[in-house]
């Protein structure tokens, strides 16, 4: 008689409004806020589910249970971490209602997500997105497009915002669902392209943006000049190779270029 | 004391824009190559800022801040520069070039202390973890949102502190070492200018390089130097053209190679 009494409330449980759902994505732009090396994202985390737990139990004991919970270890991608956020939003929703969902189903969800998000987000944003238009817009700024900054932003925050709003919703809806939703993107294939025309624009960008003063200004001394300093890259390229660090790597061109200047011995 | 209240302001402003770069949205507007350009636009030179701002993007682009890893903070360390730059006013020898070298030598240090001071935050981020922990079962949880704005603020106390730190030693040091510079060591911070540029472009080089792109480099590197050189185009079309051509020319290769499974 009791469960059943139980199990008619929860069944009146409160629902998550869009208003709750859109908090929590808000809020989720500051996961990091706390970031820290013993449990990494776990205060982000529960910061960005607090509306949606608060309004699913109203109960304090359950509440505080529900962002203890939350409060465990999570480390994944900051904006790859709202797909698992609108999932476990929406088991919680079916937890509080007293569907059959259980609190180790939501934590097992949350943990086994955690790990391939962080690497997709790595690999796509850190990896390849960030570097590929950095690059491109350090292009266009050394050629002197003064809008570049704001193209950059735009442009960039494209699928960033597309991840954070939509992903959560996927999220919400699909469930379990969004690890089939999420292998449909393919960004492990976007990424490779992306890689291939970072080339393109590195190969591009050396002879417009390096130019040296050339005495006459003759195409055959440009020529090689130009060919000059892309042997002078995969130089340097191959002491990357050899795990030179790039403070080391300053340190040491930075000293040759002022020790030639204090000898005299540029013209 | 006008200097003084630029160098505060620009560290007010620098702050800010760091958040960005781990505790607050991370829309990216710390990159470098926005950060620097902002201040230079701010404070009345918004080409020195797009130049150091890119020079900053390439270097620190590829540093990825994956796992326990925290890299160099190249955001941070452009902000500095452009203020140096901004803030030194005059260049030595009347050579832009060589002042911009010297603002990202001087800066490429605070870049180091700010990863450290990163660690350092994330460290005292740990006791806000175990407090947050302690407030759920003392039956306060409404104060994790505290907790978590406290990261925030931490992490702002060390960008601004660094910055007006960085800018209240380097700006008077510059100032006063400028004028003695000698024409050779002016020279020499004029090619550091172009080794910062090789740097850069060689690091991330060495991150995407694979033997099966290494034509789309070559590619593209030929049919811009053809567009600079021998038909001289203005220099966003040099750039845009055979990125355009390369990108056309990869995509047909994909397409084959998807339709015929060559390789």
């Amino acid at each position: 008689m009791a469960v059943d009494s139980g199990k008619s409330m929860r069944q009146n449980a409160p629902c998550l409004s869009k208003l709750d759902l859109l908090r929590v994505i808000i809020r989720s732009f500051i996961f990091q806020g706390s970031w820290n090396f013993k449990k990494m994202q776990n205060v982000g985390f529960a910061f960005s589910a607090a509306p949606a737990l608060r309004r699913l139990y109203p109960d304090q004991k359950e509440q505080e249970a529900a962002l203890g919970r939350h409060l465990e270890f999570y480390n994944s991608h900051p904006y790859m971490a709202s797909f698992v956020l609108g999932a476990i939003i929406k088991m919680e929703e079916r937890h509080s209602k007293g569907e059959d969902i259980k609190i180790e189903d939501i934590l097992t969800f949350k943990k086994a997500m955690m790990g391939p998000m962080g690497a997709l987000g790595d690999s796509f944003f850190w990896a390849s997105w960030r570097p590929f238009l950095g690059a491109l817009a350090a292009a266009l700024a050394l050629i002197g497009w003064k809008l570049t900054p704001i193209a950059f932003l735009l442009v960039y925050n494209i699928p960033h915002f597309y991840v954070k709003f939509f992903g959560f919703w996927q999220g919400y809806i699909l469930e379990r669902g969004i690890v089939e939703q999420i292998r449909k993107y393919d960004l492990f294939r976007c990424s490779a392209h992306l890689k291939s025309f970072m080339l393109i624009i590195l190969g591009a960008m050396i002879p417009v943006v390096i130019k040296l003063e050339c005495k006459p200004p003759s195409l055959c001394l440009n020529l090689i000049e130009k060919l000059g300093i892309v042997l002078g890259i995969l130089i340097i390229s191959e002491f990357f190779r050899r795990k030179i660090t790039l403070t080391r790597l300053l340190v040491i061109t930075s000293s040759i270029c002022i020790l030639l200047g204090i000898l005299n011995i540029l013209k | 004391m006008g200097v003084i209240k630029q160098i505060f302001e620009i560290s007010l402003i620098g702050g800010l824009i760091n958040l960005d770069d781990v505790p607050l949205t991370q829309t990216m507007i710390s990159q470098p190559i926005v950060a620097a350009p902002l201040i230079g636009w701010m404070f009345g030179d918004l080409q020195a800022g797009l130049v150091i701002g890119a020079f900053f993007e390439l270097m620190m682009v590829y540093l990825l801040p994956i796992g326990c890893s925290v890299p160099l903070d190249g955001s941070l360390a452009a902000i500095i520069a452009t203020g140096i730059y901004l803030l030194v006013g005059s260049s030595p020898g009347g050579q832009p070039e060589a002042l911009i070298s010297l603002a990202i030598l001087s800066a490429l240090p605070s870049s180091a202390i700010a990863q450290k001071l990163s660690v350092l935050v994330r460290e005292v981020n740990n006791r806000i973890s175990d407090r947050a922990q302690a407030v759920v079962l003392d039956k306060t949880p409404g104060k994790i949102d505290l907790l978590h704005f406290s990261g925030i603020g931490l992490f702002f106390l060390r960008s601004f502190s660094l910055c007006l730190i960085s800018l209240l030693i380097a700006v008077p040091l510059i100032r006063s070492v400028i004028p003695f510079l000698s024409p050779g060591l002016v020279r020499g911070l004029k090619l550091l200018y172009f080794a910062y540029l090789m740097i850069g472009i060689a690091l991330l080089f060495d991150a995407f390089r694979s033997r099966d792109t290494y034509w789309l480099f070559a590619l593209s590197f030929l049919l811009a130097t053809l567009f600079s050189t021998v038909w001289p185009l203005p220099a966003w079309m040099a750039f845009g053209m055979p990125c355009v051509l390369a990108g056309a020319g990869y995509g047909i290769r994909e397409r084959l190679r998807g339709k015929y499974g060559c390789r």
